[in-house]
Order: C-alpha cells, then sequence, then structure tokens
C-alpha cells in the first residue's frame, strides 16, 4: 500500500505510513461495488490529467507574477523550482495582500507575499482525498508530487472536467 | 446512492450554498474590496436596492484593478460583469455545474424563490459536498458476504 502523501510502499494494513507518519486507515475502508462510485473516489489523481505549473524563482516581483497570471489565463503560479517547490501564490493573496498598496510593491520579491510551504499531494492518491485537503483547506490549486518531485498542478476546474467526463449527459463537454 | 443520481437530484439547497457578500452598486471599489477580504469571499455580488445587477471576482481584481492600477475611489459598478448567469435554489445541482463548466464560471449568485439574491455557489462548495459525501458512501455499503464465515465460530 502506497502512502499517498510520500508515494512510501508500505506494509498492506499499516495505520501509519513507515516513512512520514501519515494516517494510512482510510485506505483500509471498505471499496465500492459500483464502477460509477468508484470512479471518482478510487482513480488517482493522474485521472485529472494535472496540467504543468507555471514555476517562478522566489526573486520575481510582484508586478511580473501578475502579468503572468493574467496573460496565461492562469489563477496561481508556484514559486521555487521543479524540485523544491516554496511557496504559491493565487488570485486570492493578491486580493488579500496587495489592493492599495500595489504600486509601491510591484517592484518587491513576490516571496514576501506567496503563502509558503503549501500542502501537496502524491499522483498516486485517489481524487477523494485531493476534495477532502482542497474543502477542509479551502484552497483552490494543489501542486502534484510524484517521487517527491513536481509533476503538476490540479484546481477545482480539472475536477469539473473530470465529472464532465465520467458524466457527458449530466455536464455536457467542452465544445 | 449513485454519484450520478446525486447530481442530477440533489438540488442547489441540498448541496447549500455560501452567505452572499454583496455590497450596492454606487459604493466604490475600496469598500468592495474590503467587503470581499472580510466575508473570505472570491466573489461579490453587486445589487442595486434589493435587485442582483452584476458579479465582481478576485480575477476580474486582477484583471481589471490591479494590471490596470485603476483608482479605487471609482464605484464597483464601473467594473463589475452586469447581467451574470445565476443559479436557482431549486435547480438541480448538475445544471449549475454544466452552465459554470460552459462558461469556465467558478462562481454563481443564487437566486430564491423569488428572484432574491440569497448566496453564492462555486465549484469548490460542490467539491466539498462530494468529499462530504463520500465516507458515507464508503461506510453504507453493504458487507462483503464472501469475507463471512460460512458456519457459526466455534460451532
Amino acid at each position: 500500500m502506497n502512502c499517498p502523501f510520500c508515494n512510501y510502499d508500505n506494509m498492506s494494513g499499516a495505520a501509519t505510513c513507515d516513512d512520514c507518519s501519515m494516517d494510512l486507515t482510510d485506505l483500509d475502508l471498505p471499496r465500492p461495488s459500483s464502477a460509477i462510485e468508484a470512479s471518482i473516489m478510487e482513480s488517482s489523481l493522474a485521472a485529472l490529467h494535472p496540467k504543468s505549473p507555471v514555476i517562478v524563482p522566489p526573486e520575481a516581483t510582484v508586478a511580473e507574477v501578475i502579468r503572468i497570471l493574467c496573460e496565461q489565463h492562469i489563477g496561481c503560479v508556484l514559486v521555487g523550482s521543479k524540485d523544491k517547490v516554496v511557496g504559491i501564490f493565487s488570485e486570492r493573496d493578491a486580493l488579500n495582500r496587495l489592493t492599495d498598496r500595489y504600486s509601491e510593491r510591484a517592484s518587491l520579491p513576490i516571496s514576501q507575499f506567496m503563502t509558503a510551504h503549501p500542502e501537496q499531494l502524491d499522483l498516486g492518491a485517489p481524487i477523494a482525498f485531493a476534495l477532502d485537503r482542497m474543502s477542509i483547506g479551502s484552497f483552490r490549486h494543489l501542486p502534484i508530487t510524484r517521487y517527491g518531485r513536481l509533476e503538476g498542478i490540479i484546481s477545482t476546474r480539472d475536477i469539473l472536467r473530470f465529472l464532465s467526463e465520467s458524466y457527458p449527459d449530466l455536464i455536457p463537454p467542452k465544445s | 446512492m449513485k454519484l450520478h443520481a446525486i447530481l442530477k437530484n440533489e438540488t442547489v439547497a441540498d448541496v447549500g450554498y455560501f452567505k452572499p457578500v454583496k455590497v450596492q452598486e454606487g459604493k466604490n471599489m475600496r469598500a468592495a474590496v474590503k467587503r470581499m477580504r472580510k466575508g473570505k469571499s472570491g466573489c461579490l455580488l453587486i445589487l442595486k436596492g434589493r435587485k442582483l445587477t452584476g458579479i465582481f471576482t478576485e480575477r476580474d481584481f486582477l484583471t481589471r484593478i490591479l494590471l490596470t492600477e485603476e483608482d479605487l475611489d471609482l464605484p464597483v459598478a464601473n467594473f463589475m460583469t452586469p447581467n451574470p448567469t445565476v443559479a436557482r435554489i431549486d435547480e438541480p445541482i448538475y445544471r449549475v455545474l454544466a452552465r459554470m463548466y460552459a462558461g469556465g464560471m467558478r462562481h454563481l449568485p443564487v437566486l430564491g424563490k423569488r428572484g432574491r439574491p440569497i448566496g453564492t455557489i462555486s465549484v469548490g462548495q460542490v467539491a466539498y459536498f462530494l468529499a462530504d459525501l463520500h465516507p458515507t458512501m464508503v461506510y453504507n455499503l453493504p458487507p462483503d458476504h464472501a469475507r463471512y464465515p460460512s458456519a457459526r465460530e466455534g460451532g
């Protein structure tokens, strides 16, 4: 049984991960029987096709980041590098931390305004796990790792797309 | 209940929505942003009296205010999206999601039975509902009879 956080291969039935001591009890719960119920709960995050994230160095300026968010039509950027993500900066952070002092803060480094140490999940984790993390933390974006290395990013929008792919009769695909 | 049936049968009222964070359209942008921060909402409803006239989101703040360095003393009506797409309280959730998906929107204002804005619903809110639902789905599954012993223990 692989740990959804660090992907360490634990003995089946282990209550906590031997490597990162993450609670694994949920993973031993009974499995759903129908294929449809199984789809959203058990499919791994890979089914959401995490997009490759836009990464900026910590010293990038606020103005640069705002321009990237607007021009590339994205809701957040990751700060750091593929090997080490040190923070995340989203539209929400712009609203909360920049508002009326934008002009004086535009040339400051983004590392002063980002949210440090964002929560990350392994690509092998079930989608239900991501929904749960996102709703508890009330964030919209979740960086996805594979063997501890950044692999992509998922957003609530990807979840909507996944629902549409699963039930095209209810939520028609985009034309 | 299967997810398909849940999406089809549950209404906006069942799934739940946030209390509206709203402001009158004459107020200036500074007051509007303050309201959004305080209300911890990504979406501000703009009203004229008790009627919904527009919507202003975090994204709008980024593209229409920050990027162009607009004057925050201007009225919010100058920057809002007028006549927004809405969700009705008694509408099944799949229709709301379909509309959000088609339009690329994250939030929709929720209108009550008499057409007054009573809240906002977001994709995140629905994700929360689905995540909340998932343990119940798991715990309520029938036991796996293949795992039961065929004879009484010790008998």
